[in-house]
């Protein structure tokens, strides 16, 4: 493992923003932290490089532990959340400050940040101030400052959150390019699933201080360990039982289950081609259709519960009102222990990919 | 904004405050230079030359300079200990360094000669180390004395600039600097102090306009005519001696005074002017 | 994480220790310890002493006249202070940059020549002095005259906190409130009034606090009558450090009631001021 955190714990006053977190990366891997506002991220990412102090626990970087050393000397590049560009300097001296820090030669100085310029392609705006370039380019300046002085260790405090929409997924892409260009071990901290999704080899999930979840990102969507990752990753209806559903009769009542629009169907009862599964179907109302670009959102009441799907354009039109045919494939089903995925009993055998 | 307001109301409302403007604050300036040269050009010069006006304005200028140097080295320090920090008593600590803003400066006369006057209780001390040093140093009814006051009255004026300004820049740029291992002087000089320089210029400014003018404070410290008497004191005694020369003289200096006053407010304006536009960023 | 922290974080940014020392040092040594030299000999007097010397007829008019003064003053200048705010921030004028610029000029003008020089104007050789005199009015050497030198000293701090106030409200809280129908004095007092209040009450609060204590601008057109009740307190502190009879204790006694007095109103403006701000920022 590159970076190790020990059974890190941090309190602001009654506020605890991390419960005893571990975790390991490796070397040159792409990890983000993503969890919800509040849950402690941005915390952990701090403690990380020094700029806050972990009450108790653990940081080696490299199998040295660097828990006393400075933020200025643990070999770290930071990108912070509004970027902190220097507004008094332009993009060149901006991104030389790092390196005049370290007292590196005039010429070389100049070499690494044409070198950093044209990585991150700003090639002629060098005299430009931060308030000169738009957003997408400030954080493309905070990037090539960081990395600039090269670091053993990026890391990316909400590295997105400043940026309009439409850029942003721009960025995600360029920024895992550039990641992977240089090299650089690298964590990013994020609230945005999407983004963690997109952007990451590995996600951390955090929650109220702990850790929840590691894995790669379709390793953490197709098995969820815990309710609130369920919850958390994907679109999801929480459903107080599923005792209630065909071929789900002997799941344990009172556990609560969450389901995910793919795992959902609603189809005509005319279907020819889901003529066959029949015997497996609820009836349900339409409640609600909603246009989400390039699907409906169809919101179905079934048994007195809801559950949503998405529907394919192409498909006939549907009307609110209308009764459907309901089939639920599978669930995710929790207990204090975890969470399992239980599938439909009466479509075992049949290949649900195919459909 | 200001489309759609009535004429008539907006009018009104302009004819009163430009009336109270020019009767509060232009016609006071017209009265001193009129008063100050109605009895001619003669009179007027000797006043501004006589040996008394030329110590004042000595005495003035060392107060002013000495209370700038002072206040700025304070402005600064406070400002980054206030700005960049979060600890136990910050907000005491701000409460405090107003004190002499909202204080009658007769008090501040008063505390500098209850501390270093004749029955103050740090005159034996002071007294052990002129003997100790062989000098004769005296901090009241004295030159430094006059300096000290002025110091006094004028202490909050440039950080209460300079923090209010540096709070609303914050500090992650600072935070990025120190990360990246810049040191504190470094950190002060390339970034900082970009950010604070018209707001230091500006509490510099009105520094300087008090510390010139202070008139109680001084006044309580200050008791040899032309040896620690400032322009103030001097205007106070030429106008308390009565005779219609003298308060003539008076206006003679004031004007002298109302000059300096209105370089500095040209000055303030223009700081004003260019420290708005650069924070327009 | 804007959680409240009781100690000082760990900061990252270099210079806690030395802005710390030299910060309490110098304030210390140029303000604290002068002030508490105030307060140890105001303790030199005995209890009563002290309160035969605050009940002393002169000494009661002083600071009646010091803080009733003060008071009308302040008064005037939230009236004439928030009108120049918003004539500056809502009209154009000719004279608009010129008026906006010398509203500081009280800031600026030594106390001493406003004093002379409102005196001159005021009194019966100065033509604004003979109008009102004409009309049995005596402005200089009353305490019209006070009033009037505090009005001048104290105007620009209402007019300098209400205005950056003004200049960001929105108007749209004003089209608003007209376009509901209220009238032009419905929408100030019950729109704009609560927005400007708390800016108001700190303007009139450091006028207030300025007035109480001022010197060299009223002890000349004041006329320093105690017949005509025109002593304020700082004039009668100065007489007993400068008259024949010097009596320090006296004066620090008295400066440290006007010490007193100034906070416990700063203190009570500001509690009055968090309340206010509360509901507008709500």
């Amino acid at each position: 493992m590159y970076v190790e955190m020990k059974n890190i714990c941090k309190k602001f006053g009654s506020c605890e923003a991390a419960k005893g977190i571990t975790f390991g990366i490796e070397k040159g891997k792409l990890t983000a932290l993503l969890g919800p506002s509040g849950s402690g991220k941005t915390t952990l990412l701090r403690i990380l490089a020094g700029l806050e102090q972990q009450d108790s626990g653990d940081i080696l970087i490299d199998g040295k532990a660097v828990n006393g050393v400075p933020a200025n000397e643990r070999g770290i590049g930071f990108v912070f959340q509004n970027y902190a560009l220097f507004r008094y300097m332009t993009v060149y001296d901006n991104i030389a400050f790092g390196l005049k820090v370290k007292k590196m030669e005039k010429k070389k100085i100049r070499e690494r940040v044409s070198e950093m310029v044209s990585l991150i392609g700003l090639e002629g705006l060098e005299k430009r101030y931060p308030d000169q370039l738009s957003g997408g380019q400030r954080q493309r300046v905070a990037f090539a400052r960081a990395i600039a002085p090269k670091p053993d260790l990026l890391l990316l405090d909400e590295p997105f959150a400043a940026i309009d929409a439409k850029v942003r997924k721009e960025l995600r892409a360029w920024l895992k390019e550039m990641i992977r260009k240089v090299g650089v071990t690298s964590i990013f901290v994020t609230h945005d699933q999407d983004e963690a999704v997109e952007v990451a080899d590995d996600i951390f999930i955090l929650n109220e201080g702990n850790l929840e979840q590691t894995g790669s990102p379709k390793d953490i969507y197709k098995h969820p360990q815990t309710p609130f990752v369920a919850e958390f990753i994907g679109t999801s209806t929480v459903l107080e039982s599923l005792t209630g559903f065909k071929g789900f009769e002997d799941a344990a009542p009172g556990k609560k289950a969450i389901v995910r629009p793919e795992f959902v169907e609603a189809f005509k009862s005319d279907n020819q081609k889901f003529k066959s599964l029949l015997h497996a179907v609820e009836y349900g109302t339409v409640e609600n259709i909603a246009f989400r670009g390039s699907y409906w959102e169809v919101t179905l009441s079934v048994n007195g519960m809801q559950l949503t799907t998405n529907r394919s354009l192409e498909r006939r039109d549907i009307a609110v009102g209308e009764k459907m045919c309901v089939l639920l494939y599978r669930a995710y089903v929790f207990d204090g222990n975890g969470a399992e995925i239980r599938k439909n009993k009466l479509l075992e055998g049949v290949d649900i990919e195919a459909l | 904004m200001k489309k759609q307001s009535n004429p008539i109301v907006k009018w009104i409302l302009i004819g009163t405050s430009a009336a109270f403007f020019l009767l509060m604050l232009v016609l006071p300036l017209f009265e001193v230079l009129y008063r100050s040269l109605k009895d001619g050009w003669e009179l007027f010069s000797s006043a501004l030359t006589a040996e008394y006006t030329l110590s004042a304005l000595k005495v003035t200028l060392i107060a002013t300079v000495f209370a700038l140097a002072v206040n700025t080295l304070f402005g600064i320090m406070a400002s980054w200990l206030l700005t960049k920090f979060d600890f136990r008593g910050k907000n005491i600590l701000s409460a405090l360094i107003d004190i002499p803003f909202s204080i009658s400066p007769v008090i501040a006369g008063l505390a500098y000669i209850m501390t270093f006057g004749r029955s103050g209780w740090a005159t034996p001390l002071l007294n052990q180390i002129n003997e100790l040093l062989g000098t004769d140093l005296s901090l009241v009814f004295s030159v430094p004395g006059v300096v000290l006051v002025t110091i006094f009255v004028t202490f909050p004026f440039i950080s209460r600039e300079t923090i209010p300004l540096l709070n609303t820049i914050g500090r992650d740029e600072e935070i990025a600097a120190a990360q990246m291992g810049a040191s504190g002087l470094v950190i002060f000089r390339d970034i900082t102090f970009p950010h604070m320089k018209w707001g230091l210029l500006y509490g510099m400014i009105l520094c300087a306009a008090r510390a010139f003018g202070e008139f109680g404070a001084v006044y309580a410290v200050s008791k040899a005519r032309g040896k620690t008497f400032t322009l103030p004191l001097e205007i106070d005694a030429l106008y308390m001696a009565g005779s219609a020369d003298s308060i003539t003289q008076a206006f003679a200096v004031s004007s002298l005074l109302v000059c300096m006053a209105v370089i500095m407010l040209v000055l303030k304006n223009i700081v004003e002017y260019h420290g708005k536009k650069k924070n327009a960023i | 994480m804007g959680k409240a922290r009781v100690t000082r974080k760990k900061s990252v940014i270099p210079g806690f220790g030395l802005t710390l020392g030299v910060t309490v040092a110098m304030l210390s040594l140029f303000v604290l310890i002068p002030l508490a030299s105030v307060l140890a000999y105001s303790f030199r007097l005995s209890g009563q002493e002290f309160i035969r010397l605050m009940t002393r007829p002169n000494v009661v008019q002083a600071f009646a006249t010091s803080i009733g003064c003060a008071l009308a003053a302040a008064l005037i200048n939230c009236l004439f202070g928030t009108l120049l705010a918003w004539v500056l921030v809502r009209y154009d004028f000719p004279g608009k940059r010129l008026m906006d610029g010398m509203i500081e000029l009280p800031f600026a003008l030594p106390t001493a020549v406003a004093g002379i020089t409102l005196t001159k104007m005021y009194s019966n050789n100065g033509f604004l002095g003979r109008a009102l005199e004409s009309v049995g009015i005596q402005a200089a050497y009353s305490k019209l005259g006070i009033v009037i030198a505090m009005v001048f000293i104290g105007i620009p701090f209402v007019t300098r906190a209400v205005q950056p106030v003004l200049e960001k409200l929105s108007p749209f809280y004003e089209e608003a409130s007209m376009m509901l129908g209220a009238s032009r004095l419905r929408t100030f007092c019950s729109v704009i009034l609560p927005e400007i209040a708390p800016a108001l009450l700190t303007g009139f609060g450091l006028a207030l606090a300025r007035g109480i204590g001022e010197y060299g601008s009223v002890i000349y057109i004041s006329g320093n009558s105690e017949k005509n009740g025109t002593q304020v307190v700082s004039y009668i502190i100065m007489q007993k450090l400068n008259s024949g009879n010097v009596d320090y204790e006296g004066a620090a006694a008295l400066a440290l009631m006007l010490l007193i007095i100034s906070f416990a109103m700063l203190f009570v403006l500001n509690i009055v001021q968090h309340a206010a701000s509360r509901r507008t920022n709500a």
